[in-house]
Formats: C-alpha cells, structure tokens, sequence
C-alpha cells in the first residue's frame, strides 16, 4: 500500500501535506422502510440508476494525516462494464489515461514517473469497479429487512458483496465486500442527484479498511 | 519532465502557414517580443482552460485566474470544476483546494524535477522564446496579431508528446491572448487568457494559499 501512495501522491507533486478525515457529507436521514417490497426496490434502483455515466469528478485520497486532489474525467458503462478514465491534476496536467473492464485494464498514458513506481492501472481499476460495478444486488441475493434498512448478501469473488438500502428515497446507501466476515472495503453513498431523468452518486467515499486509504468523490459535472 | 509542464499548456490543430521562417525574421520577432514583454512587471489575468481529451466527446473547461510577478511568483487559482489555488513563490510552493481543505508545500530545493518544470512555465509566460529555439522550431503564424507556432525538435524531449504549441498574442503583442498545444495523443487544450492587467499593482490577497 505504501507503494501505492507514494506512486498517487508523486503524480501530483505533493510533499508534506496535511488533511484532516472528518466526514464530508450529510449522514443519511434514516426512516421507517416498513411495508417496503426489497425485491421491488431493488428494481426500482436498478431502473432509476444511469447506465451509462459519463461524468466530471473530484477526487481525494486520503491516507492516515495526509491528502491531495485530483479532477477524474470517466465514463462508465454499466451493462457492458466497461470504464474509461483520464485523471488530471488541478491545473490541467493529465496524470494517467486508462481504459478498463471488469477482467482487464488498457493504460492509455501514464506519467512516467508514476509507471515505474507500481501498477497505477490496476489500482485504479479495482476502485472504479468497486464504487460503480454491482451496483445493483442481484435478484438471488439474500434479503435482511430491518426498520430502517434493508440489506441484500450475494456471494462475491472469495467473499461476499453487502448493499444497505435506507434514507426517504430508500436508495444504495452502502456497498461492502468481506471475506470471512471482515470487511475489506466499503463504499458509501450520501447522496445521488437526476441527470436527464436518471440517478448519478454525487457524493460517496471509499474506504479501504485493509490498505487504509480512502478515496472522496464529488460529482462536478455531466457533461 | 519537461512533458509534464508541457502538457499544462494545450492546444489547437493549427497548419503553419509560414511553415520554415528564416532563422534571422524569426531571431528578430523573438527578440522585439522578448523586449516587450520584459516591460511586464505583473500580470493578472482570468483563463479558461479548455481540455479536449481524445478519449471522450465532450471538452473539461477549467476556469480561474493567473497571477504573476516578476521575478518568481506565480499564483494560479482555479474557481471551476474545483477550486484550487497554486502559489509559487521564489523556491517555494503551496497548493490549496477546497475539497481536500489541505494546504500543502513543496520544497523546490528537494524536488528538482518540479524545479525544472516550474522552469518551463516561466519561460512560456514570461516570453522568453529565445532560450526556447534549443528545443523548438519556430515559425511565423500570422503578423497581424502575432501568432507563432512551436514544433518540438526530434531531440527535444517534448517531442514525445507534443505536436506542436501555438502561442497567439494580444494585438500590442505586449502579452499572450492564447496557448494552444495539440498532443502526440490526439488531446488538445487551449488556454485563453481573459482581460489580462498589465503592469498593476497585485493585492496581497492573491498570494494567499487558501482561496
């Protein structure tokens, strides 16, 4: 992990820097889903969510006390599951360019400096496909109804994928990955906004319990 | 790392049409513009940053404004997509931006590498093209404004990844209207510079890190 730092943290030329890690965003309101139908809802997600999203990002990383921002340019395509991503640094500066599915990820261009310091594509691969693959439960998934959320349990890779529905809109509020009941990364979703009729996350966070890094995304732009 | 800072300044498909101006008409206008613009004490000016990105259809337009001061102070804030300020200030550097809230320094004594970039952003907008003739061809765009168009020599390391720079001034030619670099990868970005002050007086203010 601490390669994977300092290959993120050297592209954007970033030395001694200090951040803070308290929450970003409004917590969820959570209310009553009672006499909610999971598998209704789950639908309804599925139906409402853009599947095909090409959208401007911030981005920041976070590990332990320290920080840096990124501008990400993606497109993702969710019923291929297909991606393409170029990340720039504020100032306009391309960092990488890669393109990707679920099996495989292309670079397109990265910063020399980054390439000899680790596999940036792969790393970035993985992110992208845990925040914005599955995003969806399947219709097998095992349902848990609580008052206030629903969670859905399907097996994934060597573990299992979790989603938590809750909040007024009853909308993904959490995604998790665990392997043997240990959760090794989770995604958390505050808050989606429509673009041409469909839903797009705007704000949501990565966190990596394993590496302990977190990513922070804001949705910038559609454009 | 030249390509690094290179790849700030992007840019637009332009055909020379003075393509191999004379080594002696191109010295001449390189040296009347070196001497104009070494009259520019400070600059202030907005910018939009249009980034037309090979792999995707739609532009990502940055906007902000840029500060200089000569000798060696640069500020550069972004307001949109993110708002984003860098400040250069002699040796040192600070960045700021709103979603990290972090303000962060680099020490240019211990990063060399940025020190050579930060170079090159000096030398583009300070208008010294002379020292520039090592690693480009330069040719003659237009008079009337002045336009020139900058092609990477095949030894210069921008080379490998720079098409060509094209740099149009203000019609006094006393500073540059636009920057526009067409990449070996099909991206182009284009830098305008909006209402440039010339010459005045910058407020404490803009060297401040956090916007």
């Amino acid at each position: 992990m601490i390669t994977r730092f300092k290959l993120i943290f050297l592209a954007l030329i970033i030395l001694c820097g200090s951040g803070c890690s308290s929450l970003p965003f409004k917590n969820i309101d959570y209310v009553s889903l009672d006499g909610l139908n999971p598998n209704a809802l789950r639908q309804e997600f599925q139906e409402q969510l853009a599947q095909n999203l090409e959208i401007i990002n911030s981005i920041v990383f976070q590990y332990k006390w320290q920080s840096f921002s990124a501008l990400g340019y993606t497109q993702i395509d969710l019923k291929s599951d297909t991606f393409r991503v170029s990340c720039l640094s504020p100032v306009g500066i391309k960092l990488f360019e890669l393109t990707g599915d679920r099996q495989e990820v292309k670079p397109i261009f990265v910063l020399k400096e980054l390439l000899q310091r680790g596999d940036l594509p792969r790393a970035v691969g993985e992110d992208i496909r845990r925040i914005y693959f599955d995003f969806t439960p399947l219709p097998v998934a095992k349902i848990e109804s609580e008052k206030y959320k629903i969670t859905f349990t399907q097996p994934s890779g060597k573990g299992e994928l979790q989603y938590v529905f809750a909040g007024k809109n009853h909308w993904l509020v959490e995604k998790h990955y665990l392997e043997k009941k240990h959760k090794l990364w989770s995604v958390y979703y505050y808050d989606y906004e429509l673009h041409n009729g469909k839903l797009y996350p705007t704000n949501l966070i990565l966190k990596h319990h394993r590496f302990g890094y977190n990513l922070i995304i804001r949705l910038k732009e559609v454009p | 790392m030249k390509k690094f800072i290179l790849l700030l300044f992007i840019t637009l498909n332009i055909t020379p049409l003075y393509a191999g101006t004379p080594a002696k008409e191109i010295d001449t206008i390189l040296g009347a513009l070196q001497e104009k613009m070494a009259k520019v004490s400070t600059i202030q000016t907005d910018f939009i940053q249009e980034k037309n990105l090979a792999l995707f259809k739609a532009k990502l337009i940055l906007k902000g404004k840029i500060y200089i001061q000569k000798p060696g102070m640069l500020a550069w804030r972004v307001f949109s997509p993110l708002r984003y300020t860098l400040i250069i200030s002699g040796s040192n550097i600070s960045q700021w931006d709103e979603d990290s809230k972090a303000v962060q320094s680099v020490s240019m004594a211990r990063n060399p590498s940025f020190q050579v970039a930060i170079d090159q952003m000096q030398n583009w907008f300070s208008g010294t093209y002379k020292a520039m003739q090592g690693d480009y061809d330069i040719n003659l765009i237009s008079q009337h404004p002045l336009k020139l168009e900058f092609v990477p020599k095949e030894k210069s390391l921008a080379r490998n990844f720079i098409q060509r720079v094209a740099v149009l001034f203000q019609t006094d030619d006393q500073y540059i209207k636009e920057i526009n670099i067409l990449e070996k990868s099909g991206d182009q970005t284009l830098l305008k510079f909006i209402n440039p002050q010339l010459n005045q007086i910058i407020s404490p203010q803009a060297w401040e890190v956090k916007a």
